[in-house]
């Protein structure tokens, strides 16, 4: 008796073989638009692959030529893949598993030039958007992104040297100074009152003494004693009183006359002193014009924002993109959610219950074991010497528990100019994911890092770049920290657009950069839901820059002050001309009429010591006469 | 309309000249086909339904019979099941199977599932002679009274049939 039922095997072999013909012949082509359709969901660009071939044989699948487009660049490709080839357990893949023990991927590339849009049609973009609600980190990412782009782009540029050297050139002294306020001015003006105000105190000591008055008295006292003429002894008594009374006047006449004296003496001194007392002026009038010139109204440039201008929105942006695809890499690689982390023991169902039981090293749903890699830094539409790199990544698994290790990936590769390495782990072994990812390449042509160009900030096509960059992704903290040093760094004028520039502009710009052929940069962006979002920036060529355009604008302002100083010399000698004339005019009256006083003092004193020598002897010989008279010889 | 269906397959199986043990081997796979949910055991079982040189009619009347008992006993295999799944002499077993990589698609760690499997056995040797002994004795004794009855012309009257089964 036959067991089995030949009518039905017939047709079932008959479908299994059609099946099978499919899978041979279009296993491939759906597998391509499977590739397709997952690559675009996950970048958001278009993603193209050459041919993917699969062979029944040994399970291995042949990617070949797979380009993913940059969704930020519309003509630029994200990756550039030459060849992928793995080779896949058929065991696993029963349970829907997929291990992948070793897997090579060639001819890596990135950056590389498309032909083609690498834009989703409408309806892909709609499908693709669809992420959910964004991340506390993404928010903040976000936010610090356009931040950037307002705070970068807010830079000086070569037109604010044309208005400083219009302001300088267009300067007019008179239009700005007022020079009632200016203090060399004032100092001479007070200088004159001061002098003015002692002239005024000797002319009023002069009008208090009355010498007319005293020499008249004088005079009538001399009329008097002249007239006095000694018969008897009683002549003597009044000769000798009037005498005396004599000397009491010769005396205040001589008192007179030392007081007039001091002031003469005090006036000339004064009067000479006024011809020395500006020797200092000449500091004071320096100290105008600083003055003056500072009130000028010419705009300092902030150089910390050359740097960031230059550096802050590239690394922002470039944090941003790094940021982006960390999670994607979430995305695909999620963090242990809570339903995962408690052992499920039974499931309540409307069937009946689901029974677990121990795993004995289970098989994650994804494991890629180990993947070589290959690759260059040049491409389609790169310029610069080419860098090939090789490396391995490892551990690429939806559960890496299985092999208790982190995913990670380095790469290294160098030529005698540069060297690059790049290295990452993307741990999901304890219950807070954490990814970092790590740059050092050094020797690279500084043009390919998209520095923004500027009429006045130096071409950095020639000139080398070496960075270290940083990014980690720790639950949902983000934190990235990068250094960048450019050398040869050179600005040539002539490469610029200043045709409605002032021809002296673009040589200050030359001297500004004149000397400074390297750059340093140090750059952090931290996001954290502790202390939220910080973006910290430095480097070395905001304070170079800011102390050459100092020198700069001193040499520029200069001109101003020249003219500044000649207008103030020129207007305190004028004052300080009419106010000296003033008082050497007011000077010289006060000394004519101290002369003529102190002339007729004098005068007047030599009639009265002639007048009491006279009238002494006289005095003398009379009082001889008389004394001989009441003692006659015996 | 079911019902009318069974009654029909039924009748058509024991009125044929088939062997009562290929009726009696499609009764008991029958069985497991009705009782066991799931696609994958389903689509497994019927394979073996139609591969196997066993009685389709037979098979599927049984297996229309026991889906509907299914609907009462579910809440017994349940019980059964887990009893099955959770006893300790088993769970090596079960633990073995469950690692394997194609198997938990049959989803044996089920409680109905494992339940309804092991009612199947239970079944299996009852149904196996019941069906024998049902179908000597129906056609010694009643396949001409039966063949007779109104209702059987009725079903029996091919397109007549159809269109009042319809």
């Amino acid at each position: 008796m036959k067991i089995f039922r030949t009518a039905f095997l017939i047709p079932l072999l008959i479908i299994l073989t059609l099946i099978f013909v499919f899978i041979i012949f279009y296993l491939d082509v759906y597998l391509k638009k499977v590739f397709i359709s997952a690559g675009e969901s996950v970048f958001g660009a278009k993603v193209e692959i050459a041919n993917v071939k699969t062979s029944f044989k040994n399970f291995t699948v042949n990617v070949n030529v797979l380009k993913i487009g940059d969704k930020d660049e519309e003509f630029k490709n994200l990756v550039d893949i030459d060849n992928i080839n793995f080779k896949v357990r058929f065991i696993p893949l029963l349970s829907k598993k997929v291990i992948i023990d070793n897997m090579s991927v060639e001819g890596i590339k990135w950056a590389t030039a498309r032909k083609t849009s690498a834009k989703l049609p409408p309806k892909k973009q709609k499908k693709e958007k669809d992420d959910g609600k964004p991340s506390f980190a993404q928010k903040a990412m976000s936010q610090l992104k356009e931040q950037s782009v307002k705070e970068f782009n807010s830079f000086p540029s070569v037109a604010e040297f044309n208005k400083i050297q219009a302001q300088i050139k267009d300067f007019s002294p008179q239009s700005v100074i007022d020079m009632t306020g200016i203090q060399s001015v004032s100092k001479v003006q007070n200088y004159y009152v001061e002098l003015t105000g002692k002239y005024d105190s000797y002319a009023k000591s002069i009008n208090d003494h009355d010498v007319k008055k005293l020499v008249e008295e004088v005079s009538a006292l001399a009329d008097k004693i002249s007239k006095i003429s000694v018969k008897t002894p009683a002549d003597i008594k009044i000769l000798a009183k009037t005498l005396s009374e004599i000397k009491d006047e010769k005396k205040r006449l001589e008192e007179t006359y030392g007081e007039l004296k001091n002031i003469k003496d005090s006036l000339l001194k004064d009067a000479k002193g006024s011809k020395n007392a500006f020797k200092d002026i000449n500091s004071v009038i320096s100290g105008d014009v600083d003055n003056i010139s500072s009130k000028l109204s010419i705009p300092s440039l902030d150089f910390k924002n050359v740097s960031r201008m230059l550096f802050g929105g590239l690394w922002v942006s470039r944090a941003d993109k790094v940021f982006h695809y960390l999670n994607i890499i979430r995305k695909y690689m999620p963090e242990k959610s809570k339903e995962e982390k408690k052992s499920l023991q039974e499931k309540e169902r409307i069937k009946g219950r689901d029974i677990s039981y121990p795993l004995k090293s289970v098989l994650p749903s994804i494991l890629i074991v180990n993947v070589s890699i290959s690759g260059t830094s040049g491409g389609e539409g790169k310029t610069g010497v080419p860098v090939s790199f090789k490396g391995r990544a490892g551990n690429i698994s939806t559960d890496q528990n299985y092999m208790g290790k982190p995913a990670a990936f380095d790469i290294e590769g160098s030529d005698p100019l540069q060297t690059m390495k790049v290295s990452g782990s993307f741990d999901r072994l304890t219950d807070t994911a954490k990814d970092t990812i790590s740059f050092e390449i050094d020797g690279i042509n500084a043009k390919r890092l998209g520095i923004p160009q500027t009429d006045y900030t130096p071409s950095f096509d020639n000139a080398k770049a070496s960075f270290s960059a940083d990014f980690s992704l720790a639950g949902s903290d983000f934190i990235s920290n990068v250094g960048i040093k450019i050398t040869s760094v050179t600005y040539n004028a002539e490469n610029k657009n200043f045709d409605d520039i002032d021809k002296k502009i673009s040589k200050h710009l030359v001297s500004l950069w004149e000397g400074i052929n390297s750059v340093n940069v140090k750059a952090g962006i931290s996001i954290t839901q502790n202390s939220g979002e910080s973006f910290s920036f430095s480097s070395d060529i905001d304070k170079l820059l800011s102390a050459k355009f100092s020198a700069i604008l001193n040499s520029a302002v200069g001109d101003v002050k020249v003219k500044i100083r000649q207008e103030v010399t020129h207007y305190v000698e004028s004052q300080k001309k009419v106010l000296q004339g003033e008082s050497d005019k007011y000077a010289a009256n006060l000394q004519k009429e101290l002369d003529l006083k102190l002339s007729e003092l004098a005068k007047q004193n030599n009639v009265l010591k002639k007048l009491i020598e006279k009238k002494e002897k006289e005095l003398k010989l009379s009082s001889v006469s008389s004394l001989s008279s009441l003692f006659p010889p015996k | 309309m079911f019902l009318i269906k069974m009654l029909k397959s039924v009748l058509a199986v024991l009125n044929t000249d088939a062997s009562p043990y290929c009726i009696a081997c499609g009764a008991v796979i029958g069985i497991f086909f009705g009782l066991i949910p799931g696609f994958v055991p389903k689509l497994i079982i019927f394979l073996f339904i139609m591969i196997l040189r066993v009685n389709i009619g037979s098979a599927f009347a049984c297996a229309a019979f026991f889906a509907a008992a299914g609907l009462i006993i579910d809440p017994l295999a349940d019980k059964i099941g887990y009893f099955i799944l959770n006893a300790q002499a088993l769970i090596p077993l079960w633990t073995f199977l469950y690692n394997l990589p194609v198997v938990p698609f049959s989803k044996f760690y089920n409680t109905v599932v494992m339940g309804n499997f092991a009612l199947s056995i239970l079944f299996c040797a009852p149904v196996f002679f019941a069906a024998i002994k049902f179908t000597r004795y129906y056609r010694a004794n009643l396949r001409q009274k039966v063949l007779k009855w109104r209702i059987m012309k009725l079903l029996t009257a091919g397109s007549l049939s159809a269109k009042f089964i319809k």
